[in-house]
Order: structure tokens, then C-alpha cells, then sequence
């Protein structure tokens, strides 16, 4: 049997051969910059430039930062080898979306009008990530301003394929074997989108459960901050490292969170499957391949349960609430003319930034009202269960399209009736505003060979339950460990 | 009026360069601002609410309403442009249609908005 490369290895594996002394730190982060390097260099002298032509490159990372990953790596060595080991995740290297601060690596929140910024303080996120000897080796592409109307990565299974937005490049590499793991943020879909349209398993973890201080804001009451890899173990193990209290993020919760790689027994469990999701695919292939996922289940002994979810307008929520605080959080951008500089494709964007700043504030504080009787509703529904689940999107990724020179999602290719269909309640969509925890696992592939996925959704600070349905499902499967070709397909 | 004097009644925020500056040159004290302000802050109010009635009744926006609410939050920046003015003028009408929306929405008068303020 031959054994899996080390950039395909997942979290406990690498860290098994560091432990080991069967590899130091320094060799395995020099082999993930040599790869990144060789498969996958930052392709513009402005990594935020519009280019239309990736020349089979996949454009995951903005910045390689290999002398300060190097560095972190010898350090890590040293300490290993005077026995102090921080975590598991010592000495592995990692990649973070370019929307969190690192001291002396810019940031550029993937927009032009910040590709010379360079933080001199980290995110909260990447110091407990230091504190616990994992390597910071690269910034992630990301659409502009954490845009999920823009997929900056092209997608490893098949490159006219959307990778969604916004935390493209983070899933993109772990997919690629291009990162040990990584770290993406998610206000309305960012993390468990773009993981289900190239098969990584992402983690949104609960609201309030890890510290957003220093990474730029788009939405403060919707914003949240996670892992992405290549299991679901590894989502648990990451997320175990970044959580905690942080008096600087206003959101932050006292809820420690101790990472169980055990699933236990399934036995009895309750899943909630919201079949109407699982409808929404027009492809009989799709339905078989998500029906086989929840049988795996069954087979365990979970219990498994259709339920309904409260219909609510989501889409309005999620627009006045984000529109009227990115308008806020954007308000500079605009009083100094900067906002011109914004790529063409989020000219749209900007205006309706622009549009919620007019918007009175009892029409914000009306969608809050509302968000707050979903949040019960959606609770309620979530206490019956251990776990709700639902496809993360009906169809295997689209085709993607350019838009002034940067891939864009082709949204009728996702949405299986060409318009967004208001009137089946969305899982995600729920979660996302009510906060509480969404795991994005693969489950197969669709007819054109593009992974399908599912999100697992547990109650608020019950993230370990959901990581133990999609733990307990990857002991059973491979599906997270099938892993696209070099080159990439075309 | 002594430089220390005009400090102690425009305060440190720099308020009354700013409005003056944005006067064209005049210069108003505190209370002067407070009456522009408040005017500014009024006519977006009654400019908003006009643009959720005209959104009902035709579903655009007019460009009058536009222009006021844009004069109201400050200098028009990239929304002088023709162009850009008319993006701007769409999605003004796609929040006040949202915001129609979410009002009709059927709410207990009980339910209190979630906020990210708490104490303890």
C-alpha cells in the first residue's frame, strides 16, 4: 500500500512524524515552501491584480512569508528537541487568509488599496497560533474585502471551476496539499462555501468562540473565524488552539473548548436532516450521492429524523445587517475617495455599503429583532437534535466566470433554478445568523467529478458534536481523502 | 477671538474647521454645528423614509431623494460620478425594498433586538 505524501497527511499524521523525530519541523515546512513555490507562486507582482490568465496556477497564496516560516520552524525544532512539544499542531506549517494582521507581513485584505499594508501587531488568532509552535508560512487569497462574490483561487479539481468565495485560497491549498492546514473566516458562508466546492473539511465554529481582534471586521455581530484541512479531526485539533476569551474582541466568550479526536459511540444520536435542501439538486446522481452519506449514519445507529426549519427572509437580514455595518466599518474608504480603487466586479458592492450607511437605524435594529426570534426558533429546533444536517450546496461547483480579470462563482450554476430560492429555509443561512457551529464535510463527487458536501450544524458551543458527526463519518469513508491531480485538470 | 478661546468652543474635534470647510469657508461654534447636524441627520431620516414610499409605489428611487440622502452623510466622493451615481441610486432602492421587507415582516412586539453589548 503506498503511504500518503507528507502534504496530503492530515494534522495528527504530521505531527505523529515530528514527535517521531522522523522529520523536523524545518524539513517539513521547507517541503511545503518548495511545493507552494514550485505548484503554486504568488502569480502577479501585485498578488491583488486582475489577471485573467493563472497559467494553470491555482493563486492560493498572496504572500509566501518563507523566511519567517523558516525561522518559526527552527524555533519549533529547537524546543522539540528539548522536549517541550506546545500542542500537536508544533511545528506544522500553516497558511491564513489575508484578512487577519501579522506583525511585519502585509495584509492586504486582497484588495490593491491595501497591497502595501503591513501590520506591526498580529491577530489574536495567529499569537495563539504561535503560542502553541504551529509555523506561519503563507497569507491566503481571498476575494477583495472578504467578498464571496469573487473566488481568487481557482479550484484544484478543475480549473474553469468556481472555488466560491471568500476564503478560496485557504481551501484551495489544503485540498492541494499546498498547507499542514489553515485558517479562513466566514460572515454568511465564507468558510463552508468555497470548502464544499473543492472537498475540504471547514469548520465555522460557534459565534463568540474564537477572537476576530485583528482581523479586518466586515460584519462585528456576523463575522467568525475557523479552521479548514483535510479532516474533520483536523478542524477539532486547530480549533482547540485558536478559542478562548479574548477581552479585545467585544463578542468573546469564556467557553473553553477541549477538542476530543474520540467520536464515541453514534449509537442513538440524533441527526436532523432538513430534506428539502437535500431536494433542491435537479440531479438524480446528487441525490443518491447524499442519500448514501446519511446511511452511513443510519448504519451507525444514529437516529435520523426529517425535520423543517423556520422560514425566514434571510437574505434581507443578511443584507441590511452586513450593508449597514460594512458601511460603517467602510465609512473611510469612501470619505477619502479610496473606494475608487476597488476592483470593478465589487463596484456594486461599494454602493450597497454606501446604501446602508442611509439606512435608518430602526430598520437595522428591526432586522436585529427579527434575527433575535430566528435565533430562539432556530434553538429550539436544535435542542431535539445532536446535529442538523444539510447539503452545503446542492450541486458540485459551477463553471467560474471572469469579471475585470478575476474568477467569479457563476451563481446559476449553483443555484438549480437560475434564481435563489427564497422559499426553502437554508441551513446555512440560519446558522450563520443565529451563530451556531457548521462543519462542511465531503460525502462523493457529481457527475463531472466535483466533490459534494454536506454541513453538519450543532447548537451553540456544541461544536465538538458536530465535529463528531463528521469525524464518526470520515472513519466510516475516504472522501476526505481522495485528492486532486498534478496538473491540475483543465 | 483668541486662538485659546476658539479651541475651548469648538473642543477638540475639530468640528467647526470641518463644517466650515465644508460651508465653504464659514466658520459656526458648537451650537451653530448641533442645528446643522441635526437638520442633516433629519433630512436622511425623512429622505430614507421617502425612499422606502417610492420604492412601494414604483419601485425606483428619484434622483432628488438620491442626491439628498447623499448630501446629508457627507461629501459625495465617487458618487459625483454619473455613472457611479446611478449604481448607487439601484442599490439604495434594494436596501429600501429590503427594508420594506423586513418591515412587513410579522414580529411579537416583545422581541428585543440582539446587540453586541452586554455586561458580565
Amino acid at each position: 500500500m503506498q503511504s500518503t505524501p507528507i502534504h496530503f497527511m492530515t494534522v495528527r499524521e504530521q505531527a505523529d512524524l515530528l514527535s517521531s523525530g522522523e522529520i523536523t519541523s524545518v524539513e517539513l515546512t521547507r517541503h511545503f515552501l518548495d511545493r507552494a513555490a514550485e505548484l503554486d507562486p504568488p502569480p502577479f507582482e501585485l498578488p491583488s491584480e486582475p489577471r485573467s490568465d493563472h497559467d494553470g496556477m491555482l493563486s492560493t497564496m498572496v504572500t509566501i512569508a518563507r523566511e519567517h516560516a523558516l525561522e518559526a520552524a527552527e524555533r519549533a525544532d529547537d524546543e522539540l528537541r528539548a522536549g517541550r512539544r506546545r500542542s500537536i499542531l508544533h511545528g506544522i506549517p500553516y497558511g491564513v487568509k489575508d484578512l487577519l494582521d501579522t506583525d511585519g507581513i502585509r495584509t492586504t485584505w486582497g484588495s490593491r488599496i491595501f497591497h502595501d499594508r503591513v501590520p506591526t501587531r498580529n491577530a489574536a488568532v495567529i499569537d495563539r497560533l504561535a503560542a502553541s509552535g504551529a509555523v506561519l508560512m503563507a497569507k491566503m487569497s481571498l476575494g477583495e474585502f472578504a467578498g464571496g462574490n469573487t473566488s481568487s483561487a481557482l479550484n484544484p479539481w478543475k480549473l474553469d471551476r468556481t472555488s466560491f468565495g471568500s476564503s478560496s485560497g485557504t481551501v484551495s491549498a489544503a485540498v492541494a496539499g499546498l498547507i499542514g492546514f489553515g485558517i479562513g473566516t466566514e460572515t454568511g458562508g465564507s468558510i463552508v462555501f468555497p470548502a464544499s466546492s473543492v472537498g475540504a473539511s471547514g469548520l465555522r465554529p460557534t459565534f463568540s468562540r474564537v477572537s476576530r481582534f485583528g482581523c479586518m471586521p466586515l460584519s462585528w455581530s456576523l463575522d467568525k473565524i475557523g479552521p479548514v484541512g483535510r479532516s474533520a479531526e483536523d478542524c477539532g485539533y486547530v480549533l482547540e488552539q485558536i478559542n478562548g476569551f479574548d477581552s479585545r474582541d467585544n463578542s468573546s466568550t469564556d467557553r473553553p473548548f477541549a477538542f476530543r479526536a474520540d467520536p464515541g459511540s453514534m449509537r442513538g444520536r440524533r441527526l436532523g436532516v432538513h430534506r428539502r435542501e437535500f431536494l433542491l439538486t435537479q440531479s438524480d446522481h446528487n441525490r443518491q450521492v447524499f442519500q448514501e452519506a446519511l446511511d452511513v449514519w443510519a448504519s451507525m445507529g444514529v437516529i435520523v429524523e426529517d425535520i423543517d426549519l423556520p422560514l425566514y427572509p434571510t437574505g434581507a437580514l443578511f443584507s441590511t445587517i452586513v450593508t449597514v455595518e460594512s458601511g460603517t466599518i467602510f465609512e473611510p474608504l469612501f470619505a477619502d475617495g479610496s473606494a475608487a480603487g476597488m476592483f470593478s466586479f465589487n463596484e456594486e458592492r461599494a454602493a450597497g455599503w454606501m446604501a446602508g450607511r442611509m439606512m435608518s437605524a430602526s430598520d437595522y435594529l428591526t432586522a436585529q429583532r427579527i434575527r433575535s426570534q430566528l435565533t430562539r426558533e432556530s434553538d429550539e429546533v436544535l435542542s431535539r437534535y445532536d446535529a442538523v444536517i444539510a447539503p452545503t450546496w446542492p450541486n458540485g461547483a459551477g463553471l467560474r466566470e471572469v469579471s475585470d480579470g478575476w474568477p467569479i462563482p457563476a451563481r446559476h450554476e449553483w443555484e438549480p433554478s437560475g434564481d435563489f430560492d427564497v422559499s426553502t429555509p437554508r441551513l446555512n443561512y440560519i446558522a450563520n445568523l443565529v451563530g451556531h457551529p457548521g462543519l462542511n464535510i465531503p460525502c462523493g463527487f457529481d457527475p463531472d467529478g466535483m466533490p459534494l458536501c454536506l454541513q453538519i450544524v450543532a447548537s451553540p458551543f456544541d461544536d465538538q458534536d458536530a465535529l463528531d458527526f463528521g469525524m464518526s463519518f470520515q472513519n466510516e469513508t475516504d472522501w476526505h481523502l481522495r485528492r486532486p491531480e498534478y496538473p491540475w485538470r483543465t | 477671538m483668541s486662538k485659546k478661546n476658539k479651541e475651548k468652543r469648538t473642543g477638540s474635534l475639530g468640528i467647526a474647521t470641518a463644517v466650515a470647510g465644508a460651508a465653504g469657508g464659514m466658520t459656526i461654534d458648537r451650537r451653530q454645528f448641533t442645528k446643522v447636524a441635526g437638520a442633516g441627520a433629519a433630512a436622511m431620516a425623512v429622505a430614507w423614509q421617502q425612499a422606502c414610499v417610492q420604492v412601494s409605489d414604483t419601485g425606483k428611487v428619484s434622483a432628488e431623494t438620491v442626491r439628498t440622502l447623499l448630501d446629508a452623510q457627507g461629501p459625495r466622493g465617487i458618487y459625483d460620478n454619473a455613472e457611479e451615481f446611478e449604481r448607487l441610486r439601484r442599490a439604495i432602492a434594494n436596501s429600501a425594498r429590503i427594508a420594506n421587507e423586513l418591515r412587513a415582516f410579522p414580529l411579537s412586539e416583545d422581541e428585543q433586538p440582539l446587540t453586541i453589548f452586554r455586561r458580565g
